[in-house]
């Protein structure tokens, strides 16, 4: 016997080789008009990463008309076969969380009150503050008069949802000033 | 936990429930459905008075996607086909335009059924035509009664063996044909959640797919992302088409590369396990809307066909 995948599907091609309901008899009037009437939707599956952690599980998104409408763990992935963490499972709430920021809001010293700021301001007021902060705390040498450079009153805490070489270059800043205190999501 | 199997009856119950469109067929196929269903127990004892065992597991051969019936001949096979002919002609006889066919179909799986099984299984579409001419029907009503024969015998030849790598080692058999017969699948599905004592604080798990010969009813894992048909696997390859509404899990996943298609059922929506056999008839709706969109079946079958 010959039995190759070539030979399986030169058969399929022989469609004269099936029969169809139509030649046992049956009127597929009434199962076409119901087929006609469902409202069928659609919807694309794309493996991604989720950001969450360094465990880089891997998660199907749904993606229907070019939005994102749930996610699920890969269970092909061997690392997570399926599984999310807590954080992992509300991946999609990430997009769709109605409380998610989208906006740089500012709240005053002693104000009760959030404002809305665009990002010039947003990140001049962080720039700002960071230079008085280092122009500030900044230690030039220790007690023994050794050099060491750094500021002890800034802490940075990376997050999961920068990519690789954006932790570098946050990481390079950070060191430039001095910062000391650096740690990151993924890791407590 | 594995969900409950269902029935084939129980099969048919919830899909009339929910689409009594579709009772006519259903039921019209059921004892068909039933007698295939049970055969396999009683023909392991004609298969092993003939000799005929399914070849051992060949980690190389299956690596190059040669199935493990590729090159076996199926001579030990005639009496089991003979006892399934014998079970299954007056149910085929019973369906409507069949019964002036059975004279002829018996005639020629009496002659030589292991080499026309052999003929179905090997694609030769020529084979099949001339022994259906020489018996006087028509070629699709003597494949149609093959597949019915041959697929109760491999079942019963590859619950014989107990070995079954693809299953305890997926990437065995990556293929998206059969482990056993080389048959493309008439449906998949996703199965069920599943709970890690060790691993509590995961959530989710399950969906992994596997696709369900629709010959010899072997089951293997399938990558999700990937086209069973033509193997690609880029990202966004694969789409899915489902009701809005109340679909219970049932969807069907299409190529956009190569345009084929495969009813599917996400077991992590529904309770029980349906008879997968029985449930690829009854989301006929589904094939009817992937015709309507231009998409072809893996498995062409008499309920896919429009």
């Amino acid at each position: 016997m010959d039995c190759t995948r070539r030979g399986f599907l030169k058969m399929i091609g022989a469609g004269a080789l099936c029969l169809t309901l139509g030649q046992f008899g049956f009127d597929l009037k009434e199962a076409r008009a119901y087929a006609r009437s469902l409202k069928i939707e659609g919807a694309k599956e794309v493996t991604t990463v989720c950001p969450f952690c360094a465990v880089c599980c891997q998660v199907i998104a749904h993606v229907k008309d070019g939005k994102l409408v749930s996610t699920e763990g890969d269970p092909d992935f061997p690392v997570n076969e399926g599984s999310l963490c807590a954080k992992g499972a509300a991946l999609f709430t990430m997009y769709t969380g109605e409380h998610r920021l989208t906006k740089p809001l500012y709240r005053a010293p002693y104000s009760d009150k959030w404002v809305e700021k665009d990002w010039e301001w947003t990140l001049g007021q962080i720039a700002r503050r960071v230079k008085d902060a280092r122009d500030k705390d900044f230690i030039q040498k220790n007690e023994k008069g050794q050099t060491v450079n750094r500021l002890e009153t800034i802490f940075s805490m990376g997050t999961s949802h920068a990519s690789n070489e954006e932790c570098a270059v946050i990481h390079q800043a950070m060191r430039g000033l001095g910062v000391v205190h650096i740690d990151h999501q993924a890791r407590v | 936990m594995p969900a409950p199997c269902q029935t084939i009856a129980q099969t048919i119950a919830d899909v009339v429930a929910r689409r009594p469109v579709l009772r006519p067929v259903l039921q019209t196929f059921a004892p068909l459905l039933e007698a295939r269903a049970a055969l396999p127990a009683t023909l392991a004892p004609l298969l092993e008075a003939g000799g005929f065992r399914l070849p051992e597991w060949n980690a190389e051969r299956a690596g190059q996607g040669a199935p493990l019936l590729a090159g076996t001949s199926l001579a030990g096979t005639a009496d089991a086909l003979k006892a399934a002919a014998d079970v299954l002609l007056p149910l085929l006889a019973a369906l409507p335009g069949m019964a002036g066919h059975v004279g002829g179909l018996a005639s020629c799986l009496a002659k030589d059924a292991a080499d026309a099984a052999e003929a179905l299984l090997a694609g030769d579409a020529s084979s099949i035509a001339a022994r259906a001419e020489s018996a006087g029907v028509p070629a699709a009503v003597l494949a149609f009664a093959l597949e019915a024969a041959l697929g109760p015998v491999l079942r019963a030849a590859a619950n014989m063996t107990g070995v079954t790598p693809w299953d305890s080692h997926p990437a065995a058999w990556t293929q998206g044909i059969c482990p056993v017969c080389g048959t493309f699948p008439s449906i998949a599905y996703l199965e069920g959640r599943t709970f890690d004592e060790k691993n509590a604080f995961l959530a989710g798990g399950g969906g992994k797919k596997h696709l369900h010969c629709a010959l010899c009813g072997t089951e293997w894992h399938f990558r999700r992302g990937a086209c069973p048909a033509c193997g690609r696997d880029d990202n966004g390859v694969m789409e899915l088409l489902q009701e809005a509404r109340g679909r219970q899990g049932e969807r069907v996943d299409w190529c956009t590369a190569c345009k084929s298609y495969c009813p599917t059922v996400d077991l992590r929506e529904r309770d029980t396990a349906p008879d997968m056999d029985t449930l690829a008839i009854g989301m006929m709706h589904l094939d009817m809307v992937a015709s309507g969109r231009g998409l072809h079946p893996l498995k062409p079958s008499f309920w896919n066909q429009f």
